[in-house]
Parts: structure tokens; C-alpha cells; sequence
């Protein structure tokens, strides 16, 4: 699947959020939306995700704008991870996943065997099929965070848009979740995702949108956009890039020193 | 275990369906003059039984036992339909001000001699204007959901007002009251024709909601995820509010305000099942046609004189309630 993003702009009342994004992208691959707070890269994968209807531009999906799309033929293939801790539910976790089946279930019928059974598959697959029968709200927040994930891969999406999926977490349930979308992409899907962390997108992402004051941002290799210069000018700080070794393996790490 | 489960599952349905039956027929013989239960039952084969029973059962108990089931099966339905679309546990038609809204309708259609159908139809066209201004009033974009019973208050107490309003100007040897009766809520006057309009009605939304039980689990997902979901949402909100509105006006239309039964059946419910609509939605209509059948026939049985149906069902309801707020497993959503 090809996504293109051209000429790309969000206004709340005229007030441009950001304005002539282009990019584009091509699946297997991962892409981390950085930025600092309120640059609107929550705004941006909502429009990437027709919850918000953007301004100015297109988001061609394999060359078709979102905007052509009947909402249940792009929901097909695009699934969505809100931030961990943003959402709740009521119901056990086999109800919860279910729901991500609706638009293929009939309307006036219960879900069937086969439906529980994809279910099933998917919790057995993201390592909570014990948590089947408990209530997410009796969960912790990195289990709820994963049912959530469950929901939203039990589709099958070609394409999986995820709000800072390991916000909240602690370190192991950080991995799980970043696991999940490394193997994903193996799959050969589509992830992007927003993150506050810049180590997280170095490792686990091949593409990298950096968004910036004045409308100004940076796309490309991982590689070439995250470096010492694009991370302190984007984030204000002053920031060091060391690298760390563990056995024969090299890990770049970024450590915020200071505020300009 | 599965075959296990199923056959729970079959036990667990034919007992919701036998009990609101069976009950309904044992209360069918209570009342000034008890009626015993076989020539209840001959009275259903066709069996030839006493006149005086006979004319009883036909014109006084079913027509009466019906509404009470009707309305039994009615608002707490909707009541759990209330907490689920708003997601709060207060929502019912009482506190969202619908109740009071098809109260006024119903009130203004008396006033001007409308007949059952025109009292019907005047109770539901304004339940959905209540329910629209609650909704708009409470419901501003991207807040908590819990001003939605403030605003229900705010809007229930409006149409309160113009309810008083029409009893003021309504003539106070013949219209007024018909109104007061009507409004304290009661299965006294219920005549055949009244439920030949309502019965089908009720069924037929009441049956909506049944097929959609499971589809009505997606109402509590939150806002943005269900747009991502692949499902029209606002088709699927718009046919459960409207059938969920159109029970209330009938019930209100048919009894006057019943208070608390939308609020503590769906909740009792919770607490026997959860949360799953499959379950909750059979469960809700069930218990729901039990208990207002129970408190019908002690409201009219109990004393001489009958005892309006608010009057019990808020002295059961507001204990029962307190005890769920403070138990564990209570009041969620």
C-alpha cells in the first residue's frame, strides 16, 4: 500500500495547525511523527484517519483520496490505537475485541463462532488470551493498552495509526507494544505512530516526520532526520547522542541535557 | 464446557420467558375479588368458566396485566438504552427530563380532548424534543458526560413547569382531573382500545432494540475509536434513541410517570449479568415485566383503596439503590 500526502493543511477557524505537508510512504514500513507538545501531530494522524476532515491537500490511499473512500471500505484496511490510558471499557475483553469485528457482522445478529474464534486468535497471538474472560477495567494499563491493540489488528488492517501507543507504560509493556508494531511491519504493514520519544523512533521506525514551529518540518531516514542539530532545534534543548553497546550490538541514544 | 455453557445459555432463555408469563398469569387472580388459578387457566384454553370471572378477567385484569407488562418491559429498556448512549448510570427517562417532556405532551393533549392515539403521539413528538435539548444542552463537544443529568434536571423542571402550566388553565371540573390522575401514574384506566394502539408499538421497537442488543455494546465506545470502527454509529444511535423515546411517550402516555423502575431493573440486571447488551437487553425486558407486574398487583390489592404506582416503586427503588451505590460491584459504566 502507497500512502501520499500532498499539499496537506488543518485550520481550526482559519488558524492553520499545519500547512503543506508533503510525503509519502510505502508499506512494509514505520513511521514516527515527532514534535514538541501542541504542534499537532494528534491533529495529523486524525486527519490521516478521517476523524477530522482536513482543510487543504489530499491523503491518497494507493493514489484514492480519503475523502472518496466509503467509511466502511477505509476502515477496512485503516485501524486505530488511541493513547494508552485515553480510553476505557466496560466490557470483558473477548466483548471489547469483538467490537472491532461490527462492520462485519450483521447488524441484527450476534457475533458468530468464527468471529470469536478470530478473537481468540488474535488474544492468543498478543500474549492476553488468559485475560479472555476479565474486565478490561479491572486491567492494568499496559494489559487494557494491548486489548485495545487486539481490537484494532483483529481486521486485519493493511494500516494500523497509533496516538503515542507507549505513553503511560512502563518499560516492558513499552517493549511489548513496540514489539507488536516491529512485527507488524514484518507483516508488511503500515504503522505510524506519534511519540514523545525520540529513541523509541530511531529504533523501531525506517521514516520519520519531524514537525516544527512556522509550519516548518523535516521527512525522511530515521537516520538523517534524528541527529543532535534536528532534535535540539526542534525541542529547544540541548541534547547529547551517544551510542550504547550491548554485546555486538549498537544502540544510539539521545539524552536531553538542558533548555535553551 | 462449551455444550455445557450453551445449555445454561437455552435454560437461562426459556426461564425469562416462562417467569414473566407465569407470574402475570398468578397475579391475574389477585385483586377485591381473587380469582383462583385454574379457572385462570380455563379461561386461556377456552374452557367455560363463571360469568362475573369471566367479564373481570376480560375487561378489568388482562387489559391491566398487559399495560403493566407493557410498561414493565418498557422503561427499563429504555432506561438501560439512556445510560449506555449518554454513558452514565443516571440516565434514565426520569432524570433526562423525557419522562417530564411526554408528560407535558400527553397533559396538553388532554387539554384539548385529543384520544388516545393524539395523547400517544403529542407524549413521543415532545420526549424527542426533550431529549434533543437535553442532549444539545448537555452534551458540548469533547466535555464529560456527566453534565447530561444537570442539563436533563434543567430541561425536566422546564416541562414540569409547563405541565402546571396547563393544569392551571385547564377546567377544574372535568379536564384537570383526568391530567393529576393521569399523571400520578397508574394502570386504572386502561381500556382495550388504548392498548390495541400501543400494544404494537411497543412490541415492534421494543423488538428493534432486541435484534440490535448486541450492536448497542458499540454506544459505550468512545467517540473517535467507533468513527474508526467501519460502522454507521449515528444511523445506529438515531434508531435506539428514538425507539428507546417512543416506548417511554407510550408508557407515559399509558400510565403517567412511573419513577425509578428505568433506573434500578437496568442496574440489577448489571449486577446479575454485566455489562454485555446480549444479556442485558432480555434480562432488562424480563425482570422488568416481573417487577412492574408485582408492584402493580400490590399497588392495586394490598388496601382497599390503590396505592399510586410511584409511591412503591420509589419506596423499593431508593433503598435499593443506596444499597447498590455502596456495594462493590454496583453502579459502574
Amino acid at each position: 500500500m502507497i500512502l501520499e500526502i500532498k499539499n496537506l493543511s488543518f485550520a481550526y477557524d482559519k488558524q492553520f495547525i499545519f500547512k503543506d505537508l508533503n510525503f509519502s510512504l510505502e508499506s512494509p514500513s514505520v513511521l514516527s511523527i515527532l514534535g514538541p507538545n501542541g504542534i499537532g501531530k494528534t491533529t495529523l494522524i486524525k486527519c490521516l484517519l478521517g476523524i477530522k476532515k482536513k482543510t487543504e491537500g489530499e491523503i491518497l490511499f494507493d493514489g484514492k483520496d480519503i475523502d472518496k473512500f466509503e467509511k466502511k471500505d477505509f476502515y477496512s484496511f485503516v485501524a486505530y490505537l488511541k493513547q494508552g490510558g485515553k480510553e476505557t471499557s466496560i466490557y470483558t475483553v473477548l466483548d471489547t475485541v469483538l467490537l472491532g469485528l461490527a462492520s462485519q457482522i450483521n447488524p441484527l445478529l450476534k457475533p458468530k463462532d468464527s468471529d470469536i474464534e478470530k478473537v481468540n486468535n488474535m488474544l492468543e497471538e498478543l500474549g492476553i488470551y488468559h485475560l479472555k474472560d476479565k474486565y478490561v477495567s479491572k486491567l492494568s494499563g499496559g494489559e487494557a493498552q494491548m486489548v485495545f491493540m487486539a481490537r484494532a489488528l483483529v481486521r486485519e488492517p493493511e494500516i494500523l495509526i497509533l496516538d503515542e501507543p507507549e505513553s503511560n507504560l512502563d518499560y516492558r509493556n513499552q517493549l511489548l507494544m513496540l514489539d507488536t508494531i516491529d512485527r507488524l511491519k514484518s507483516r508488511g504493514k503500515l504503522i505510524i505512530f506519534n511519540t514523545h520519544y525520540p529513541e523509541h523512533a530511531l529504533r523501531y521506525s525506517n521514516k520519520v516526520l519531524m514537525l516544527n514551529k512556522n509550519y516548518k518540518y523535516k521527512f525522511g531516514n530515521t537516520a538523517d532526520i534524528i541527529t543532535k542539530e534536528n532534535i535540539e532545534e526542534t525541542y529547544r534543548i540541548k541534547a547529547a547522542v551517544g551510542e550504547l553497546k550491548d554485546g555486538d550490538t549498537m544502540y544510539k541514544d539521545i539524552i536531553p541535557l538542558s533548555i535553551v | 464446557m462449551k455444550t455445557a455453557n450453551k445449555k445454561i445459555n437455552i435454560f437461562v432463555a426459556i426461564l425469562l420467558i416462562v417467569l414473566p408469563i407465569v407470574i402475570s398469569t398468578v397475579c391475574l387472580g389477585f385483586g377485591r375479588l381473587s380469582i383462583p388459578i385454574n379457572e385462570i387457566i380455563d379461561y386461556f384454553k377456552g374452557n367455560p368458566i363463571s360469568n362475573q370471572n369471566k367479564l373481570i378477567l376480560a375487561n378489568v385484569r388482562i387489559p391491566r396485566i398487559v399495560s403493566a407488562m407493557l410498561v414493565g418491559a418498557a422503561l427499563p429498556l429504555a432506561g438501560l438504552i439512556f445510560q449506555s448512549y449518554f454513558s452514565n448510570p443516571l440516565a434514565t427517562p426520569d432524570t433526562l427530563g423525557v419522562a417530564s417532556g411526554s408528560s407535558f405532551g400527553a397533559a396538553l393533549a388532554i387539554l384539548f380532548g385529543f384520544n388516545i392515539f393524539g395523547i400517544e403521539i403529542s407524549a413521543f413528538v415532545f420526549g424527542l424534543l426533550t431529549i434533543v435539548i437535553t442532549g444539545i444542552t448537555g452534551l458540548k463537544r469533547d466535555e464529560s458526560k456527566q453534565t447530561i443529568i444537570l442539563a436533563g434536571i434543567i430541561v425536566g423542571s422546564l416541562f414540569q413547569s409547563l405541565v402546571s402550566l396547563v393544569k392551571f388553565v385547564a377546567d377544574t371540573d372535568t379536564v384537570l382531573p383526568s391530567i393529576t390522575f393521569f399523571l400520578m401514574g397508574s394502570f386504572q384506566s386502561i381500556g382495550k382500545e388504548t392498548l390495541f394502539v400501543s400494544v404494537p408499538i411497543v412490541v415492534i421497537c421494543i423488538l428493534i432494540i432486541f435484534l440490535l442488543r448486541w450492536r448497542i455494546n458499540l454506544l459505550t465506545v468512545d467517540e473517535e475509536v467507533v468513527k474508526t470502527m467501519g460502522v454507521n454509529i449515528t444511523l445506529l444511535r438515531m434508531i435506539v434513541i428514538v425507539a428507546a423515546t417512543i416506548i417511554t411517550a407510550i408508557s407515559i402516555a399509558m400510565a403517567g410517570q412511573v419513577g425509578w423502575v428505568g433506573l434500578i431493573v437496568p442496574h440489577f440486571c448489571r449486577m446479575l449479568v454485566g455489562e454485555n447488551h446480549t444479556k442485558l437487553v432480555p434480562f432488562t425486558i424480563s425482570i422488568g415485566i416481573c417487577f412492574m407486574v408485582i408492584i402493580d398487583t400490590i399497588a392495586r390489592s394490598m388496601f382497599a383503596a390503590e396505592i399510586p404506582l410511584s409511591v412503591l416503586t420509589s419506596l423499593i427503588g431508593a433503598p435499593f439503590f443506596i444499597y447498590m451505590i455502596r456495594s462493590r460491584t454496583g453502579v459502574k459504566l
